[in-house]
């Protein structure tokens, strides 16, 4: 009797325990694991994500990193402002040419690094591509390849001598670190993949507007070129600046000021652009796209009045970072149209002054009214798309090229000609073409829109930089070695200990 | 503990169960009488009980410890009982016109100390438990009065500390046994009644627990395998008693006020301080002398914030009792409870409805060997809570700590509303209109936190949980049961939320829009677990038990969620999804949640126990876990642990001891256990979803939906391992009056879960792997006596316990990694883990005093390449490498106390009874985050008056200025402040009514009773509230302005019919 009740038992136990191995494993419903083949779908939203990232610098990662900004902060056009010096400190010492290893605008590091792996990402992506079309691939693969650049590319800038990868790191998850100009390299050729065999159209048609173009490419490959002063390029890149003006289908806009409006967004001068959408960015979201901070964080605090140089009253308030230098409006000549449009200018009493004010403010990202019409947070959600290439640079990049003796095989208007059509947009006469009027020239025509301060490195004019403006709390001094920012103190710390990739800090900062 | 609490239920239920109303008549006097003594001392014992047994007479007696009944003549049992001593009954026959008198001696009680105790998957008597296990009894939660269960465990065991995240009504607590065990989770596993309970207690109604028992050491823990790491809290709910009734009823209301504000500049002060700032800087004063003269003190705003005498009222009313073959425990359970912040604003409140039913019943009972019994039960919860809650503790503009950070110069009301509404005319008003006062430029996130408590939103919380549990026991054959059992627990919870058009502030507090959203989740567990029990004992000394056992679960959690906007009309009790008017292209990206998870864990386990006459005891325990968590490549675990423990005073050589030693007890063991606390999916990379991108331009817009992967994968990631080993010594003297246990235990948890630090350049979120290492040790001591000194009988136990933690490795090859930061605030990274350090500790700059002349600031900088002036302050150079930064910083302090302690005090005379209970601290700091760098216009601590304002005028805080070249508000040891605290946490006196008086009115039992929670706290620290935890794991001691404990007077009684 015992035993029989010990064996039923027994039984019984394993019967109700009979837990096979599929039990311990559970599947994810609402994600698919990363790594696997590859659906044309599945690529578009990799390439979806990897394009995300361009939404991100106005704020992500905790930190105010807007793109134009940063690079301008260490202009001569502006200040940093703000509620005072502390606030936003690390900006303060940016513009200072005195970020630390600890200071810094680190949130571009992660971010730009960020849009490299998701670049990588949806390269593998497409190398492991079931049931795609070849063109169709082809387009998707050089678009993945131009952003991988275009990421790379503010990376090379700010830090010079960083970590480069390709594909998925193995362990121990760390990526040699590269001279600039290796880097350069690695930066060119991704663009010569998305120039080469015609992958790309040159203009993107309405429905596919955000999406990369060939001339975005040829004007990336522009800038870095001449960045890197690489003269052995300026040929080839003339090149692609003749097929943009050859090819008719970008053109200056009439109405300068009427750019940067919303009914300015995609239009024929914009080569390249970031489509904000005022929807969904919220406070602790570290991660998050849609719109943009940048327009709230450089207007004045608490603005009521009206602009004294363009008349409008569409304006809004912000938190009164960046205002413009006082000296800067005299760039403009009498009736410079781009005075209006780039810069606005506010009567004391109609907003609340902060730290180094000056009443002068960028306009062209400048907060407007109903800009923000997002469901929450409208900090964080205005719909300015920024405009990262203009038709306005390729002419003035290719008379810039032609005065650094460059030639083209194809036809190509000459440098007066091209200064004098975006001259003659801004409503100014025609000057003499030389090089001193062309670096003038881009000043005014780019002003805010954070092309200044590398163009006075790579002109080599960037000991203008060291002043002494105590009435703005404003000294530094300029030194070739802050061509980079120190590269973050706390990225050396994690390669500490593994060797040939540990990380060496940037000359100057050790 | 344990034992005088079932005897006087006994005792109460005894008379219950058969009346009380009924009085014997009788025509001729038959009487029995005598005297109660102490059977030791020959005392004589006043309100001894004397019953007739299965009548309804009975009586007390009198100061000379007299008593006398008057009987019909016949047969009768007589119970003497009396708290303390053993229950004495003897039987005897009256004659008509007998009179007999009887004197009884009670022998004092002395065997306390056997009480059963509740161990994972059985119970066992304390004398054989090898085992560091502590116990709550329901009479220590009844003194308590907690509205969550886990503050019933706050300073009443060794070893375990409990910190109460906020004052928030219905706020948690975080739990921790024996120290921080791990970087991640290190919340205990939570049991009750057998079910593991994951997510939140606070289902549980405190006055439905019979017994809390806390597993602290590796021997005990081992049979929850890969769960019990962190120390496992077993709760046991309450169940009637066979052939009795009983009805309680509970009641209590009170009152809760802050006990304390936070000294803040007021309006005059703060204009100096503000002047002395722009002066400092050297811009121009900002207030006049006569504005300053004429300021007085301003608004207080805490004064305005504050929701004073908030009430909380509690009913519980609870049936119970059984038949022959049943029993049965019924219970409802209300609280409800208003916040001292918000409160009356319906922002703060915690409301709970509980129902409970324990019952079980003998189906089938035969009197032979095998089969013989079968007996089923169930244990069912279901609670309905209701709440809502304002930001607890952070420096961004939450409400109180706006009320310590607003502008003390303004009034609470604009003084020029039509103004204000011209310019902002969604300014917040009151609800008769008056306009509140906006914030001057410069206050950031901080608002007027008395329009903060009208603002027009507002978030409130439910939850409907049924957690139930089946069971079967079948007793197979003689010592051998087997058991059966199923659970499940089912919990809906969601969120409903609206916030309308309205301006506050420019940063954070306003809405351009009227926004709607609401939640639902509905979680669900089952739990299958069948246990065989063998119970055996040879020759009466080899005493042997073995389980073996089998448990699987599976968790799986739904969400859904959504938002809309443009509410047809401002109310809030229209404020649901369907009255928003948003357009369809917006719905399509409604701000939901969603998703569906799964989580599985099964288990096989066993145990055996082996005594020897009780004096030698040796148990061993093996569990088998398998987890979804972990990797494919690590699905299995094994769990091993074993323990012993000799009597000494069993041993022969001791039969000679002295009386006053009754027992001494050595304990040892040896477990390994883990912590599978890991989120789901951690071994794999998953692709992280909603990163998208608008493509097309006009009405060509549309999204792309993006995703990229999220982390590294690592399909060999497993589970946490911790090791124990646990050194215990129990005594007992004076039968039991006075008992000490003794415990030293030291636990190492390796291969903790650790994101690996690669570079951020990496670009994906980091592999999870099993790398860190942290270390424990500790001392814990229970000391417990008893007595009475006349008729006031006491009752007196104290706890405390040692904790030393190290963080032997993190995990990482930086061997460090910041926790907190507030780098908006102008601190930077203030709480870290380290190697070899405490984990974690504030870390910060040390300061050595301040600048005094331009000399030493001069000299200061030179050193150090710094940017100083005088009344700055001077950072220490930790690595004299001639430069002041972050390799400088080091601990400044750590949350986590060395030591903590309890102690209850009770006593008894003569129907009144008062109870104490303190609880504190020592060793553990507070990071006093009340001051934000970035915001020069803040008010600021009244500490701010003693700043540097000439030389020799501070060396402890700096000038004011708000350029500050000198980051003097960076985190340093400034912000430190000594967090020891003792707390008399609970202070209650009763009084039970006499039994001749209420039972006049149908009553058994009347207690009145007044207690008194918060009533005094002895502590350093300036600030609300030296008990902060609120946020994540790694909070403790950060205040934030933390929401602070109530103190509450309240009024109650227990009514037994």
């Amino acid at each position: 009797m015992k035993k029989y009740i010990i064996k039923s038992l027994i039984i019984a136990l394993v019967a109700f325990t009979s837990c096979d191995k599929d039990f311990l494993t559970v599947e994810p419903t609402d994600s698919q694991a990363a790594g696997g083949a590859a659906t044309e779908g599945a690529i578009k939203a990799n390439l979806a994500g990897t394009y995300q990232i361009l939404l991100f610098d106005s704020y992500a990662d905790f930190q105010f990193n807007s793109i134009v900004l940063m690079s301008d902060l260490r202009s001569d056009d502006i200040f940093k402002g703000g509620g005072d010096a502390g606030d936003q400190g690390q900006l303060y010492r940016l513009s200072l040419l005195d970020a630390s290893s600890t200071e810094l605008p680190e949130g571009l590091w992660n971010i730009y690094y960020s849009g490299l792996a998701r670049a990588n990402n949806t390269i593998i992506a497409c190398e492991n591509a079931v049931g795609v079309d070849e063109d169709q691939l082809n387009e998707l693969k050089a678009e993945a390849h131009f952003l991988r650049a275009y990421f790379t590319h503010w990376l090379w800038k700010f830090w010079g001598n960083v970590p480069y990868f390709e594909g998925d790191l193995d362990e121990p998850y760390m990526a040699t670190q590269y001279d600039a100009d290796e880097i350069y390299d690695f930066i060119m050729a991704d663009l010569d993949y998305a120039i080469e065999g015609n992958k790309l159209p040159v203009k993107r048609t309405p429905e596919d507007n955000g999406k990369a173009s060939k001339a975005a490419a040829m004007m990336l490959k522009a800038r870095v070129a001449l960045y890197q002063n690489d003269e052995a390029r300026y040929d080839e890149v003339l090149d692609h600046m003749a097929e943009i003006i050859n090819s008719g289908q970008y053109q200056l806009m009439d109405d300068f000021a009427s750019i940067w409006k919303r009914e300015g967004e995609f239009s024929d001068e914009s080569i390249f652009e970031v489509n904000h959408i005022a929807l969904g960015k919220d406070w602790g979201a570290a991660w998050t796209g849609y719109g943009t901070n940048l327009p709230r964080f450089i207007s004045p605090n608490e603005l009521e009045g009206e602009d004294l140089l363009s008349g409008s009253d569409e304006f809004t308030g912000g938190w009164g970072f960046g205002p413009v230098r006082p000296e800067t409006p005299d760039i403009y000549e009498n009736d410079d149209e781009r005075l209006p449009a780039s810069i606005n200018h506010f009567e004391e009493g109609t907003y609340t002054e902060r730290f180094q004010d000056t009443g002068y403010w960028l306009a062209k990202y400048a907060a407007r009214d109903n800009y923000a019409d997002a469901p929450y947070t409208p900090d964080l959600n205005f719909e300015n798309n920024l405009r990262i290439f203009r038709y306005a640079e390729t002419l003035l990049i290719a008379a810039e090229l032609q005065l650094e003796g460059a030639s083209s095989t194809e036809a190509i208007p000459s440098a007066q000609d091209l200064m004098d059509e975006v001259r003659d947009r801004a409503g100014v006469d025609p000057i003499n073409a030389n090089l001193e009027n062309l670096k003038e020239e881009r000043r005014r025509e780019f002003l805010g829109e954070g092309l200044r301060f590398w163009d006075l490195v790579r002109w080599d004019d960037a000991d203008i930089l060291t002043e002494d403006i105590p009435e703005f709390s404003h000294t530094r001094t300029w030194e070739s070695y802050k061509k980079y920012l120190p590269i973050p103190d706390s990225e050396i710390l994690r390669t500490r200990g593994h060797g040939e990739y540990e990380l060496e800090q940037n000359e100057g900062y050790n | 503990m344990k034992k005088p609490i079932m005897y006087l239920l006994i005792f109460f239920l005894g008379l219950g169960s058969t009346g009380i109303l009924g009085s014997a008549s009788s025509l001729q006097a038959q009487t029995v009488s005598g005297v109660i003594t102490d059977e030791e001392t020959g005392e004589s014992l006043p309100g001894a009980t004397v019953r007739v047994l299965e009548t309804t007479i009975g009586t007390t007696t009198d100061e000379n410890g007299e008593y006398s009944l008057s009987l019909d003549p016949g047969t009768y049992a007589i119970a003497i009982s009396f708290v303390g001593y053993s229950e004495e009954t003897f039987e005897i026959s009256l004659e008509p016109g007998d009179n007999i008198e009887r004197n009884i001696a009670l022998a004092p009680e002395t065997i306390h100390f056997d009480e059963l105790v509740v161990i994972g998957y059985g119970t066992r008597p304390r004398s054989v438990v090898t085992a560091a296990i502590s116990s709550v009894s329901a009479d220590d939660i009844e003194r308590i009065r907690p509205t969550r269960i886990e503050d019933a465990l706050r300073g009443q065991s060794a070893g375990v500390q409990v910190t109460q995240s906020s004052g928030q009504p219905g706020s948690d607590s975080k739990v921790r046994i024996r120290g921080i065990g791990t970087i991640n989770v290190s919340d205990p596993l939570y049991i009750v009644d057998g079910m593991a309970v994951d997510a939140g207690l606070d289902y549980l109604n405190p006055a439905d627990i019979e017994s809390i028992e806390v597993l602290k050491d590796a021997a005990s823990t081992a049979v929850y395998g890969a769960r019990g790491a962190n120390g496992v809290v077993l709760i046991t709910t309450k169940s009637g008693i066979r052939d009795d009734f009983k009805l309680d009823y509970n009641f209590s209301t009170g009152y809760q006020n802050p006990w304390k504000k936070r000294s803040v500049l007021n309006a005059e002060e703060y204009m100096i301080i503000r002047n002395e700032q722009m002066l400092n800087d050297g811009n121009a004063p900002i207030y006049s002398q006569e504005e300053i003269t004429t300021a007085g003190e301003g608004t207080d705003w805490q004064d305005e914030t504050f929701n004073y005498n908030a009430p909380q009222i509690n009913h519980q009313v609870s049936l119970s009792g059984g038949g022959e073959r049943n029993t049965y425990y019924m219970s409802f359970g209300y609280t409800d409870q208003e916040g001292i912040i918000g409160g009356d604003f319906d922002k703060s409140f915690y409301e709970r409805y509980n129902v409970r039913l324990n019952s079980d019943l003998d189906i089938y009972k035969v009197d032979r060997d095998f089969f013989s019994e079968i007996t089923v039960g169930v244990s069912a919860a279901y609670t309905r809570t209701m709440s809502s809650g304002v930001v607890p503790n952070t420096e961004y503009g939450s409400i109180l700590g706006s009320a310590l950070a607003f502008n003390p110069t303004i009034p609470v009301y604009s003084d020029s509303p039509e103004e204000v509404l011209d310019r902002r005319p969604n300014a917040v008003t009151d609800d008769d209109g008056n306009v509140f006062s906006l914030p001057p430029a410069g206050f950031q996130e901080i608002a007027n936190p008395v329009a903060m408590l009208h603002e027009p939103s507002n978030s409130y919380q439910n939850e409907d949980k049924v957690v139930s549990n089946i069971f079967a026991e079948i007793d197979l054959y003689e010592g051998l049961t087997f058991r059966s059992s199923y659970g499940i627990d089912l919990a809906f919870w969601g969120t409903d939320g609206y916030e309308f058009e309205h301006f506050l502030a420019t940063q954070g507090h306003y809405a351009d829009r009227s926004t709607v959203w609401s939640n639902m989740n509905r979680g669900f567990k089952w739990q299958v677990e069948n246990v065989l029990n063998y119970n055996t004992s040879i020759d009466d000394v080899h005493n042997i038990t073995l389980m073996a056992g089998q448990s699987a679960e599976k968790y799986q959690l739904k969400q859904i969620g959504g938002t809309n906007y443009d509410l047809l009309e401002e109310d809030p009790d229209k404020a649901v999804i369907d009255y928003g008017t948003a357009g369809i292209e917006e719905q399509s990206v409604w701000g939901g949640t969603g998703g569906f998870t799964a989580q599985t864990l099964a288990s096989y386990f066993g145990r055996l126990d082996y005594n020897y006459a009780q004096r030698y005891m040796f148990q061993a325990t093996l569990r088998q876990d398998g987890s979804s968590n972990f990797g494919p490549e690590n699905k299995w675990a094994l769990f091993p642990s074993f323990s012993t423990g000799w009597t000494l005073t069993e041993e022969e050589f001791m039969a000679d001891r002295p009386d006053w030693l009754d027992i001494i007890r050595f304990r040892g063991s040896w477990g390994r256990n883990g912590n599978h606390q890991i989120a789901m999916f951690g071994y794999t990379s998953l692709m992280d979803g909603g990163q998208n991108y608008y493509f097309g331009s006009g009405d060509h817009s549309r999204m792309i939906y993006g995703t990229s992967p999220a982390r590294i994968a690592n399909p060999y990631l497993r589970w946490e391992e911790s090791e124990q080993i646990d050194v215990g010594l129990d005594m007992h003297f004076f039968d039991g009056a006075l008992s000490f246990v003794f415990d030293y235990f030291q636990k190492e948890t390796i291969g903790m879960l650790m994101e690996q630090p690669i570079p951020n350049y990496a670009g994906v979120g980091p592999p999870l792997g099993n790398t860190g290492t942290m270390e424990n040790t500790g001392y814990e001591f229970e000391l417990s006596s008893r007595g009475n000194v006349g008729d006031v009988f006491y009752n007196i136990s104290a706890n405390t316990s040692y904790l030393q933690n190290t963080l032997i490795d993190m995990g990482n090859e930086a061997g460090e990694a910041i926790y907190e930061s507030a780098h908006a605030a102008g601190i930077g990274d203030f709480v870290k883990g380290q190697n070899g350090m405490v984990f974690p500790f504030f870390y910060g700059y040390e300061t050595d005093g301040i600048l005094q002349t331009q000399q030493e600031a001069d000299e200061y900088n030179a050193q150090f390449g710094e940017n100083a002036r005088p009344g700055d302050v001077r950072f220490v150079d930790q690595n004299d490498d001639g430069v002041i930064d972050g390799d400088d910083r080091v601990k400044i302090g750590k949350g986590m106390p060395d030591w903590t302690f309890g102690l209850n005090f009770s006593a008894d005379w003569q129907g009144f009874d008062m109870s104490m209970f303190f609880q504190g601290t020592y060793g553990n700091d507070i990071f006093d985050l009340s001051q934000r760098g970035d915001i020069p216009a803040m008010n600021r601590p009244s500490y701010m008056i003693d700043r540097w304002v000439g030389e020799n005028t501070s060396d402890e805080i700096p000038r004011v200025t708000s350029q500050d070249p000198n980051r003097n508000w960076r985190s340093s040891d400034i912000y430190i402040q000594d967090g020891s605290f003792v707390r008399l946490r609970n202070v209650q006196i009763g009084y039970t009514l006499p039994e001749d008086i209420i039972r006049r009115a149908a009553i058994e039992n009347l207690r009145i009773f007044i207690t008194a929670e918060n009533l005094l706290t002895l502590t350093k620290y300036d600030g609300f509230e030296p008990e902060v935890a609120s946020g994540g794991y790694t909070t403790i001691g950060i205040d934030r302005g933390v929401y602070p404990q109530a103190r509450t007077i309240s009024i109650g009684a227990n009514i037994s019919l």
